[in-house]
């Protein structure tokens, strides 16, 4: 039986998950990527390499950022949060980021393992900031 | 950490082996994302639903996305892209071949659609029990798998100090 998440509960399952699949739009239709992110003052924190989903949010900044825990068919819930895509160009914000990302992730990710080896890359750090959300579950 | 590029066919196999996925439709440049079942044959993805707002989405725009993926740690892991399009195994006779097909090429992967099928029975909420088969024809398919590479392979046995000095092992821990 299908059970609509409050916004509350909803949040809650956005702060607890560590994966999400990061929506966005490329030539008119869809893209999804899988991130790492943490989620705090209503927004996603992420960051990345350059690449397709970065040069197309910063074409068309709407995305929206799926979690979801899925035990069984029948058990389930899934969180769908809209926003838009905000990049960090503030060098302290962007330390204080990442530090909070590589704290959360200790295992290097393959964007640190770029940086481990060839110098300071152009790491993109950046945020969705959450306007809405909605949450559904099965139990 | 290594990214290699599947190749097609490892893609398909994937896609063969699993059947939970992340949908992807757009409406007036929004993008959406659902978890959805599914079943692959090599050509389209198919699935079932109940009509609702992604139905509608994809109805609109056809032009969808199904993201699949198997992470078992930030160092193994696989993830499969398809762009491809939506067309939907309406009730018309030229459909009836298609739809049994889907649903046998579902049906082999799990029982997962009739308990919520017959929950929604008994609760007499008949709209809701109004299915819609459609499939996905896979126009492109693309992954990347992630490995460790021999340090970190050598690496994960051995203290965390050998790590390289770089300026972020500041912030992490290590492990």
């Amino acid at each position: 039986m299908f059970v609509r998440l409050s916004e509350d509960e909803s949040r809650s399952v956005l702060r607890a998950a560590r994966v999400a699949r990061l929506g966005c739009i490329v030539d008119g239709g869809p893209y999804i990527v899988p991130i790492n992110y943490y989620f705090e003052d209503g927004c996603a924190h992420s960051h990345s390499l350059p690449g397709l989903k970065i040069s197309a949010l910063r074409e068309n900044p709407r995305a929206c950022v799926q979690v979801d825990d899925i035990e069984s068919d029948v058990r389930w819930q899934s969180v769908l949060a809209f926003g838009n895509y905000e990049e960090i160009t503030n060098p302290s914000e962007r330390k204080n980021i990442l530090g909070k990302l590589l704290n959360r992730f200790p295992m290097l990710t393959p964007v640190e393992a770029a940086i481990a080896r060839a110098g300071p890359p152009p790491v993109i750090v950046f945020r969705i900031r959450i306007e809405r959300v909605t949450g559904l579950a099965e139990e | 950490m290594i990214i290699h590029e599947m190749t097609s066919e490892e893609c398909h196999e994937f896609l063969r082996q699993t059947n939970i996925g992340r949908l992807g439709c757009t409406h007036d440049r929004q993008p959406y994302v659902v978890p959805i079942y599914f079943a692959s044959d090599g050509k389209h993805l198919y699935c079932f639903s109940t009509v609702g707002q992604k139905i509608e989405w994809m109805r609109a725009n056809p032009l969808v996305c199904l993201e699949v993926d198997e992470v078992v740690n930030h160092l193994h892991w696989k993830s499969v892209v398809v762009i491809g399009e939506y067309e939907e195994l309406g009730d018309a006779p030229t459909c009836v071949n298609a739809r049994e097909y889907a649903l046998e090429l579902l049906q082999k992967r799990a029982m997962w659609w009739q308990p919520a099928y017959v929950a929604t029975e008994h609760r007499g909420s008949r709209d809701a029990l109004t299915p819609v088969f459609y499939r996905i024809q896979i126009n492109q398919v693309t992954g990347h798998r992630g490995m460790p590479d021999s340090f970190e392979e050598a690496g994960s046995n051995a203290a965390a100090s050998i790590r390289p000095k770089a300026k972020w092992s500041l912030f992490s821990r290590g492990r």
